[in-house]
């Protein structure tokens, strides 16, 4: 038997847009992807009742899908001599397809019980989600040590090390190293917790994927630079412009990753030399 | 097909949508979405934090602070001071400012 009881909290919205999310998510607006984090957190909290055992979605994709196949899959990534996108992508996907034969397999997924697709999209959902956040820190990593910029940065072959507090620590400062949805999706209970954020996004005119820095003012600060005032919403358009951004608990400045790696890299060699 | 609802397509329809998501080649929010959807989240965080009410009554140049509801938090008053997260926060009033 599969019995599949989604929150009663996930409204008719939401389903749609998880919908739009899986297949057109360059298409979402603001308050749609706001929207769709919910839906996902709704969704880890709906359950399955499957062979006289009630458990969250969240708890059987740790079970069937984090601890099968997490540590192989880091270990292949940082085998690799270059995390270069086209190798790192292929391996996710090969992955991933694993997921629906194994659902299927395991009777988690069935065709006569619609609602278990919202199950499926879950986990690939989180698959998707936590093998591009590894590949876009394994692809930093590399390449903040091919341009010679010194950092600490944690181990993410082990497990305790990937729940560790910060990502990376440069001149001191704890980092975090995100892709766009992973970085929102904390901010729906808490504000930033590090002094910067290495942000992984879209940019719809230049039509290709860039790398934002988004840093606390006294970071900024120490690597020098003037930003421009702006408000939030307008860091889209003023990008690559450095942009800070007022909030009730302080200001926050908005950079683009290359333009940060340069300071960061000259701040670094001018301390060097005082040395 | 992306009119339905996931529970509404067919097994083959839904293996398509997954897999094709799984491949897609822009993978990430776009920027103006991403910044307008942080926007609205920390909007609706900061609306969803508990307000607690202070009150001041001046006399003589003087503050004395008081809570006109009970509050839960660990919070106290006395006097021009408010003692939080183990801060001593003082109130000074300043004239002709």
């Amino acid at each position: 038997m599969l019995h599949i009881i989604l929150s009663p909290k996930l409204t008719p919205q939401h389903r749609s847009v998880v919908m739009k999310y899986l297949t057109r998510q360059g298409e979402l607006t603001g308050s749609e992807a706001a929207i769709a984090l919910q839906a996902f957190d709704l969704l880890a909290e709906s359950q399955v009742v499957h062979r006289g055992k009630t458990r969250t979605f969240a708890t059987v994709y740790e079970q069937l899908i984090d601890r099968a196949y997490a540590d192989d899959f880091l270990e292949r990534l940082l085998s690799l001599p270059e995390p270069k996108q086209t190798q790192t992508d292929a391996l996710k996907a090969t992955i991933a397809r694993q997921i629906l034969p194994r659902f299927k397999a395991e009777g988690l997924y069935r065709p006569d019980v619609p609602a278990s697709a919202y199950l499926l999209a879950y986990a690939y959902w989180w698959w998707d989600a936590f093998a591009k956040g590894y590949i876009f820190e394994a692809q930093v990593f590399h390449d903040l040590a091919q341009s010679g910029v010194r950092f600490i940065a944690h181990d993410i072959r082990s497990r305790a090390e990937r729940l560790s507090p910060a990502d990376l620590i440069v001149l001191g400062y704890p980092g975090d190293i995100k892709h766009s949805t992973y970085f929102l999706l904390p901010l729906r209970v808490s504000s930033l917790k590090h002094d910067f954020y290495i942000v992984r996004l879209y940019h719809p005119i230049w039509r290709r994927i860039v790398c934002a820095v988004i840093l606390q003012e006294s970071m900024w600060h120490e690597i020098n630079g003037e930003p421009l005032l702006g408000e939030l919403r307008q860091a889209a358009e003023l990008f690559p412009a450095v942009v800070r951004v007022e909030f009730p608990d302080g200001a926050l400045i908005v950079v683009e990753y290359e333009q940060w790696k340069a300071k960061v890299k000259a701040h670094q060699e001018k301390e060097q030399t005082n040395d | 097909m992306t009119d339905k609802t996931l529970e509404q397509l067919s097994t083959a329809e839904l293996e398509q949508v997954l897999d094709d998501f799984i491949t897609r080649k822009v993978d990430e929010l776009s920027m103006p979405t991403f910044f307008e959807a942080w926007e609205i989240l920390d909007r609706e965080r900061r609306a969803r934090m508990p307000v607690i009410v202070v009150e001041g009554d001046i006399s003589d140049d003087e503050v004395a602070l008081s809570l006109p509801e009970p509050v839960l938090a660990p919070i106290t008053v006395s006097g021009n001071e408010l003692i939080v997260n183990g801060y001593r926060i003082i109130l000074k009033l300043k004239t002709g400012v």
